[in-house]
């Protein structure tokens, strides 16, 4: 009986902090190199599942192709959210906040252009992959295995921008030192605009995921965003490793609390979780000072 | 400022004051007017006393609402079950200072962003408290439970026990005025009398020593502290001031519009309420007062488009952002300078 509750809730958990972790990295990155917290990071999600839903419903296009012009198209309004609502701002003392402030307009600007173009009624992006593994009495479905391979080879794939390319080698030189970076010559307006593309990308990539399992509707963004605040406060902020390690533990506490619990109680048990994390240890679980 | 000039302001706020004042009598189609001023009023001190956070004190706490909430449900459920309104407005208020004291007291040592996220998760966390309504058997929405304190009573006869009320919220709260009379004049000298005493108050602890210590610790943290400023207990006073008359607001809106649901916490409702600081001006004391007063007459003419609303807000807010980073009120006192 526990066994089977154990597995269930593991299995969900990783299907769950999968979602997070993509979510979370793109935000995590973001207060790296930016220092910033992106509130438009759900509209970001948002947009990704209804765009992919767009090329495969409308123009029929197959699942891979339109993710992948989804995912371009995400990584363009991304640059584009840097150039327009974030980069006036870059330098002045209240800079945090003042992004906080536009990004949170955009979302909920955006939330509302959401339910103007299609509407509040639910849509669901179907998995190119059908069937499913039985483990024990719980079942992994194939939008499950859709999530937890896809999101393995993007973070493998993250690894390698960040630790091999030139412009992933950038975003974390901006991230340890700005001045240096500056110093030696990196574009850090550039470098900003790739980081918050990126970011949108991973995002939007949730957001397709996730449409596989949940509905697609305006405000689908919103509670994921939270989640992934919860996330990078957890890990740490700028924390990459901790980002990723943490929204594994909130996936598999979210799974737990949602069977022991009740399903409306996950939320703000991981906000309890996140306030006295943060209150016995406010640099996170894997930050730093 | 010469003795002249001063003589000039007062008789200018006594003239505003008696128009105010006269408004139920003169003009035409009063309660509608009436209902738009109790409203404007009412989220011109709310944002009046979040402004005292955000721009006043430099604390950016993101989760007004639910200090806003905390009054509003704590006053609905005591006079609902039995208990004056007019006692049960002040034990909201005092409820929703407490709270923020004690949000305050676990979260002000942290850094700024730590402060924005804590206070937004813990309005995240009431509204869902407050839809999921644990007190009934039912979860969500109206359920029917075994134990409880509040009882609707049904036309049919029969006792329904709602808790928080779910999703619905609680209706039927008991109005601050007596029915025999006519409840939207009185209800709009009572939020007239509030908001002056709280701008009042506000603008008197602004001009106090602890208003100085306050506006020092918002223009340097490092610099106050250096100089004997406690930034803890500051932090902590301001806290309690605006917790209380959030929740002060809050008991009065549920008291008028009587009823209260977790709506109130909604995100949109922050983005109007940051709409009104950042239009009127962030730090300037009349400045929410000019941006309630924009926003309520805007959101009144675009009341047709209602599915746009939003989209308008967030495209005000980032435009006053980008452009006006002062407000309005900002914009011309600048001028003015010049």
């Amino acid at each position: 009986m526990i066994v089977d509750q154990l597995i269930s809730i593991l299995l969900s958990g990783i299907t769950l902090g999968s979602i997070y972790a993509l979510m979370s990295f793109g935000l995590s990155l973001m207060w790296g190199t930016l220092k910033i917290l992106n509130w438009a990071h759900g509209a970001l999600f948002m947009f990704g599942g209804y765009l992919a839903w767009v090329f495969i419903n409308i123009y029929n296009c197959p699942y891979i192709i339109s993710l992948l012009i989804s995912l371009l198209v995400l990584f363009l309004v991304g640059a584009g959210l840097y150039f327009s609502i974030i980069r006036p701002f870059v330098g002045n003392a209240n800079f945090l906040f003042t992004t906080i402030m536009t990004t949170l307009g955009f979302q909920l600007m955006s939330e509302s252009v959401a339910l103007i173009i299609f509407g509040s009624r639910y849509k669901k992006i179907e998995a190119p992959i059908i069937g499913k593994i039985i483990v024990g009495v719980s079942a992994l479905t194939s939008e499950d295995i859709l999530i937890i391979l896809t999101t393995t080879a993007c973070f493998s794939l993250l690894y390698f921008f960040l630790n091999k390319t030139r412009h992933g080698l950038a975003i974390r030189a901006v991230a340890q030192d700005l001045d240096g970076a500056k110093i030696i010559g990196i574009n850090v307006d550039r470098i900003y605009a790739y980081t918050i593309g990126v970011a949108a990308v991973l995002a939007a990539l949730a957001g397709i995921l996730t449409s596989g399992i949940y509905f697609l509707e305006p405000h689908i963004g919103y509670v994921p965003m939270m989640k992934a605040f919860v996330v990078i406060v957890l890990g740490g902020l700028g924390s990459l490793k901790g980002t990723i390690i943490s929204a594994y533990i909130v996936g598999i506490v979210e799974a737990a609390a949602s069977l022991f619990i009740g399903l409306i109680w996950s939320l703000p048990t991981l906000f309890l979780l996140m306030m006295i994390i943060l209150l016995i240890r406010p640099q996170g679980l894997f930050g730093y000072e | 400022m010469n003795k002249n000039s001063r003589t000039i302001r007062f008789i200018v706020l006594m003239a505003v004051l008696t128009i105010f004042l006269l408004i139920p009598w003169v003009v035409p189609n009063p309660r509608y007017v009436l209902h738009l001023m109790i409203m404007f009023f009412l989220w011109a001190a709310f944002a009046s006393v979040w402004d005292f956070q955000l721009g006043c004190s430099g604390i950016f706490a993101f989760g007004p609402l639910a200090f806003f909430a905390l009054g509003g449900y704590t006053s609905a459920l005591l006079s609902l079950g039995g208990v004056n309104p007019w006692l049960t407005i002040w034990i909201g208020g005092l409820i929703a200072a407490a709270f923020s004291f004690l949000i305050g007291s676990l979260t002000l040592r942290l850094k700024g962003i730590y402060i924005c996220l804590l206070t937004m998760c813990f309005q995240e966390i009431l509204r869902i408290f407050c839809i999921n309504n644990p007190f009934t058997t039912g979860g969500g929405g109206e359920g029917v439970g075994i134990v409880g304190w509040y009882y609707r009573g049904s036309p049919g006869g029969s006792v329904t026990f709602i808790g928080t009320g779910g999703f619905n919220g609680i209706t039927f709260i008991p109005s601050l005025v007596p029915k025999w009379f006519d409840s939207r004049i009185a209800n709009y000298y009572i939020i007239f009398l509030f908001f002056v005493l709280i701008l009042f108050i506000l603008y008197k602890t602004l001009k106090s020593p602890i208003g100085y210590a306050i506006i020092s610790i918002r223009d340097s943290e490092k610099l106050a502290s250096s100089i004997g400023i406690n930034l803890y207990k500051y932090k902590l006073i301001v806290f309690l001031i605006t917790g209380f008359f959030m929740g002060l607001l809050g008991a009065y809106y549920a008291h008028y519009l009587r009823c209260i649901s977790p709506i109130v916490m909604n995100p949109d409702q922050l983005l109007m309420l940051l709409d009104m600081i950042v239009v009127g001006g962030s730090g300037i004391f009349f400045g929410p007062v000019a941006g309630a007063a924009i926003i309520t007459i805007i959101n009144e003419l675009v009341l047709s488009w209602q599915q746009y609303r939003l989209f308008f807000f967030g495209i005000v807010l980032i435009l006053f952002v980008l452009i006006f980073p002062s407000g309005v009120v900002g914009f011309l006192k600048g001028k003015k300078k010049r």
